[in-house]
């Protein structure tokens, strides 16, 4: 029994060291003139898309320190924490962030499975959420929360209208897709059979989908080779991109078809190189190079500060944190105040021209199309002999004919109630 | 038709990889009889040193001869310090202990080399396509194919050929029968366990140039060897052989026909075949 | 061997109990002594991480994976039964509760009866296939099941959810003799906690009682010799389906709760999620059905604790489980009853 013993007397102490707690209940929010602005921040940190998470804990660490560590008199409280990209962990922290320190903001994501579950916890506490990863389902029922949610990174549905007539006018008329088998490419299929044969002449000819966490798609080479099309478009992101373009470039299809990717990333074209990002095409919402003051200025502070230029990520986090630092200069200081300086807002910032509109707090920021080049080519065509992967041919900036309508969006709220 | 037979041979293909990897694990399992659950974060060890070779000297080749050596010392020495301490544990410590260090080389090599990968590239030599006919092969790939063969002959003739083979068979069918007769058997399973990783370390190599380079590269495709292991049967050398070309091909004929369910196919099979063969396709009954 | 051949033994005659805590020692099986003593444990423990653990998400997480835990280890340490597939009835019950509040009713009981029964005829139907083969065998083939249930539940979104997750759970009521409570965890974390613990309590002890009854002690011997059990007349394949159901149902609970908890069901690859609670029974100790429970605990509060200071968290534990494996093999609960006590006792003979 001397365990037990052990044990109760363990309890007793803690009982009597500490306060708090489960038991206790948390102490008293509410912002002051000079209390802390709590911001908090959830991303992967471990899991498959490390480096995203590590660019929008820079992004954010950075525009933190850009501002000072404070907003008028209030200083910055950033509290970043780990969803190793699992939902359960996503709901964990983000409970402890709003019940524990008490988080005025929470923000963040690489992965649109995280973002809805962090966005349930802070609908449910009553604290902005703002979105920073690619998911047409953030700022829809049952998720939306008008009060609550924003949504800064594109919709798949967004960027893929954007750079669909690039597609059809530029590289080919017949495409083929290639997804991955989970939401994401899910969402990708859908609008691209839509967008593609809006063009005139422009059709989708073939549609594969590869399961989570593919390393080998040889066996999908003889379906595509057989497709007959012109354009080959993936969209798949991290390792399976890396995976996908090695293999494909093996088997000679780079220089058959027009490869397009369906999202790009620095951290994902680090692994690529040269070689094999020479002679394909993509799409991003951000690149380092694209020529806007706002832009520039964000990749010229985040190359001092962390020696390599950013990559497409953490540019949402930087967003956000200036949008409510913004906000809280403008006098907001609740949630409701939050909701009517964001609604309708028009900014300039590190996205370029963004407009978030008011019916579901939707961003409407540019769209660049990128062309790979080789690396003989990154000094003169990309800006960088080092990291002038890609030179942007097209900047598509943030439209509402890019987006469902707002009349539509009103009606998908109304048949959910 | 054409694109059938393509689609089997691109299948046959992507097996060979596989049966490495479940050849090495299967070699573990059938002396030292536990499974070794870091097989896949010493694959992607191999990888990561090939990786390092690569652009040292410039080119995949020496890594192709010292990876192989590397790794069978880096097995050994695992061998004797923490995997040797459960021999006669049950089998479930061992299983367990590799789960943790499985942790432990992905974590320990994301440290020291990042999170993000490393490219390989194909070797200047093999950048090419072979027409066989009714499929367009890269070369790089018949060449792993090659290799696989080559590996798979050598094993072979060095258990049925040599006398260290002979008494690593006869320990898998019976090791206290063998101690009994005064072999001493501790040396063996350290060989054997080197062995097993030497080989993993081959198919990291081999991988690089495929998926490039990166921490988890082990994780998904161990599951894929345990399920070739047991299918083909445990300790079953030809079966790892013989199943791991058959989940290539099943995996990507279906593939060709639906796509979505390509990912759970192994898992049916594996389920069926245990339901009808309990002890794998080629397993000792 | 004498409490393998008296069917009867629910606590036995002397000698027949002497004889099975030798036999449990050798083995790793828990002490006797400590049977029910582990109730009082676990209510200590429960009160600990009431008061200790500032986030109370996490501390009522503590409690359902603790559950979740000590459920798998009836098969685990008792059976000798290793699932690699524990995420799916965890998964399923979640999936079950889930969807009875959404679309049936807002009862906590119903949800959670739902949940359990489902998954329990579910658990019938798996492990009438698994338990056909024994060890590695059967672990492959619970991993099998997992990660087909896993494919269906993203295929399947139009119910599930797919990888987004099932979101908007509404919040759940309990009924009570006199009185109805919601069970809103970040609104009212107390009254979530307490609910919780008793739930767990009950099942806890449940648990034990299973693990002591004749059922339990025969499941015990197959894990010794299936052979010797079966020849002295048992039907092993029977005991052994039933401690599947059990484990099975009671991570279908644990999976209710933890619905509730969140008002989410979210998804994940489940062979890493079946990883994680089998490395929460090995920390704890597959001895006695506290120290998964322990495990859990002490899992939880290592990921979330070092995970914010140092990014590679993920070798610390894995170091950690190296080391216990190696050093501890009866996990921290053999640590606390056997190991520095035996260290107690050598220092006062010394003396």
């Amino acid at each position: 029994m001397r365990g037990k013993s052990v044990g109760v007397a363990g309890a007793v102490l803690l009982l009597t060291a500490c306060g708090g707690t489960v038991a206790g209940g948390g102490g008293g929010g509410g912002g002051g003139s000079d209390e802390p602005v709590r911001i908090g921040v959830i991303t992967g940190l471990t899991g498959a898309y490390v480096q995203l998470g590590e660019e929008q804990r820079n992004g954010a660490e950075l525009a933190v320190e850009q501002l000072g560590g404070q907003i008028g008199d209030r200083p910055i409280e950033l509290i970043v924490r780990d969803d190793q990209l699992k939902p359960d962990v996503a709901l964990r922290e983000a409970q402890a962030l709003v019940q524990e320190e008490q988080v005025d903001y929470l923000t963040g994501c690489v992965s649109a499975a995280t973002t809805l579950a962090v966005n349930q916890i802070a609908t449910q506490a009553g604290v902005p959420y703002i979105g920073t990863c690619q998911t047409e389902q953030l700022n829809r029922p049952p998720n939306y929360d008008a009060d609550l949610t924003y949504h800064l990174a594109p919709t798949p549905s967004q960027a893929i209208n954007a750079g669909s007539p690039f597609i059809c006018d530029q590289l080919g008329r017949s495409v083929f897709l290639l997804m991955p088998d989970y939401a994401f490419g899910h969402e990708q299929e859908a609008a691209y059979k839509q967008a593609i044969p809006e063009q005139a002449g422009c059709t989708v000819v073939g549609t594969a989908y590869f399961p989570l966490g593919t390393t080998d798609f040889n066996p999908y080479i003889p379906t595509i080779e057989g497709s007959g099309a012109e354009v080959l478009v993936f969209g798949g992101a991290g390792r399976d991109q890396v995976s996908f373009l090695r293999q494909v470039d093996q088997f000679g299809l780079t220089d058959r078809f027009r490869t397009f990717l369906s999202i790009e990333d620095l951290s994902f074209d680090q692994e690529l190189g040269f070689d094999l990002i020479d002679g394909t095409w993509a799409m991003a919402a951000f690149y380092w190079n694209v020529e806007d003051e706002g832009v520039q200025e964000y990749v010229d502070a985040y190359r001092e500060a962390y020696g390599a230029p950013p990559g497409g990520y953490g540019v949402y986090l930087w967003n956000a944190i200036n949008l409510i630092a913004a906000s809280i200069e403008d006098g907001a200081e609740t949630p409701e105040e939050f909701r009517e300086f964001m609604e309708g807002k028009e900014v300039s910032l590190a996205q370029g021209e963004m407009t978030i509109r008011a019916c579901d707090h939707q961003a409407l920021a540019p769209i660049v199309i990128l062309e790979g080049l080789a690396a003989d080519e990154a000094e003169s065509r990309g800006g960088d002999g080092q990291w002038g992967y890609r030179e942007v041919v097209e900047t598509l900036p943030g439209s509402e004919d890019y987006a469902p309508t707002c009349e539509e969006v009103q009606t998908e709220f109304q048949r959910a109630g | 038709m054409g694109q059938l037979i393509s689609q089997i041979v691109l299948g046959l293909v992507s097996g060979a990889l596989l049966v490495l990897l479940a050849l090495g694990l299967n070699l573990i399992f059938g002396l030292l009889e536990f499974i070794n659950f870091s097989h896949g974060a010493l694959y992607m060890v191999g990888a990561y040193v090939a990786s390092y070779l690569a652009v040292a000297t410039g080119s995949l080749w020496p890594a192709l001869l010292v990876v192989p050596v590397v790794m069978a010392l880096l097995g050994a020495g695992l061998e004797r310090t923490i995997i040797r301490p459960m021999y006669g544990r049950d089998q479930v410590d061992a299983l367990l202990l590799t789960f943790g260090l499985t942790y432990v080389l992905i974590e320990g090599v994301r440290m020291i080399a990042g999170s993000g990968g490393r490219r390989v590239s194909t070797p200047e030599l093999l950048r090419f396509q072979v027409d066989l006919g009714i499929v367009r092969l890269p070369a790089y790939l018949l060449f792993v194919v090659v290799v696989v063969g080559l590996v798979v002959a050598g094993l072979h003739l060095f258990l049925r050929r040599t006398d260290v083979g002979l008494i690593v068979r006869a320990g898998i069918r019976d090791h206290v029968m063998i101690r009994a007769l005064g072999v001493p058997f501790d040396r063996y399973r350290t060989l054997v366990f080197a062995l097993g990783v030497a080989v993993a370390g081959i198919a990291g190599v081999l991988t690089g140039p495929i998926t490039g380079v990166y921490p988890e590269m082990g994780a998904d495709i161990l599951i894929l060897a345990f399920v070739v292991v047991v299918v083909g049967g445990m300790g079953s050398f030809w079966g790892a052989v013989v199943a791991g070309l058959l989940i290539g091909v099943v995996v990507s004929l279906t593939t060709l026909y639906a796509s979505v369910y390509a990912g759970i196919v192994p898992f049916v099979l594996m389920i069926l075949v245990m339901t009808f063969r309990p002890r794998g396709l080629l397993g000792a009954t | 061997m004498t409490h393998l051949t008296t069917p009867s033994a629910t606590d036995g005659t002397p000698t027949a109990g002497e004889a099975a805590v030798t036999v449990a020692r050798l083995s790793g099986a828990a002490p006797a002594r400590w049977t029910w003593g582990q109730l009082g444990l676990l209510v200590v423990l429960a009160v600990v991480v009431l008061f200790t653990v500032p986030n109370p998400s996490l501390a009522i997480g503590m409690l359902i994976y603790g559950l979740w835990a000590a459920g798998l280890n009836l098969l685990v340490g008792y059976g000798g039964l290793v699932s690699f597939g524990h995420a799916l009835p965890f998964a399923w019950g979640g999936y079950a509760a889930g969807l009875t509040l959404l679309h049936v009713s807002s009862s906590a009981w119903l949800a959670l009866l739902v949940a359990v029964v489902s998954m329990a005829v579910l658990s019938a139907l798996v492990g009438a296939v698994c338990l056909r083969r024994t060890e590695v065998y059967f672990s492959m083939l619970t991993l099998a099941f997992a990660q087909l249930g896993f494919f269906i539940a993203l295929q399947w979104d139009d119910l599930t959810g797919g990888d987004d997750g099932l979101a908007g759970i509404p919040v759940p009521t309990l009924w009570l003799p006199g009185t109805t409570v919601e069970l809103n965890a970040l609104r009212d974390p107390l009254t979530f906690f307490v609910v919780t613990a008793v739930l767990v309590l009950v099942v806890f002890a449940g648990l034990i009682l299973y693990t002591e009854s004749p059922m339990g002690r025969v499941l015990q011997a197959i894990r010794e010799s299936e052979e010797r059990a079966r020849g002295c007349g048992y039907s092993t394949r029977l005991v052994q389906l039933a401690t599947f159901v059990v484990a099975g149902a009671v991570a279908g609970l644990a999976g209710g709760l933890f619905a509730m908890l969140n008002n989410f069901v979210g998804l994940q690859p489940y062979w890493l999620l079946s990883g994680v609670v089998l490395i929460m029974v090995i920390l704890g100790g597959r001895s006695s059905l506290f120290g998964p429970f322990l495990g859990a605990v002490v899992y939880l509060l290592l990921e979330s604790t070092l995970s914010r200071y140092f990014a590679s968290w993920q070798l610390i534990v894995g170091a950690i489980f190296v080391i216990c494996v190696l050093a501890f093999p009866q996990g921290l609960w053999g640590l606390l009853t056997q190991t520095l006590p035996g260290l107690f006792r050598k220092r006062r003979r010394t003396r």
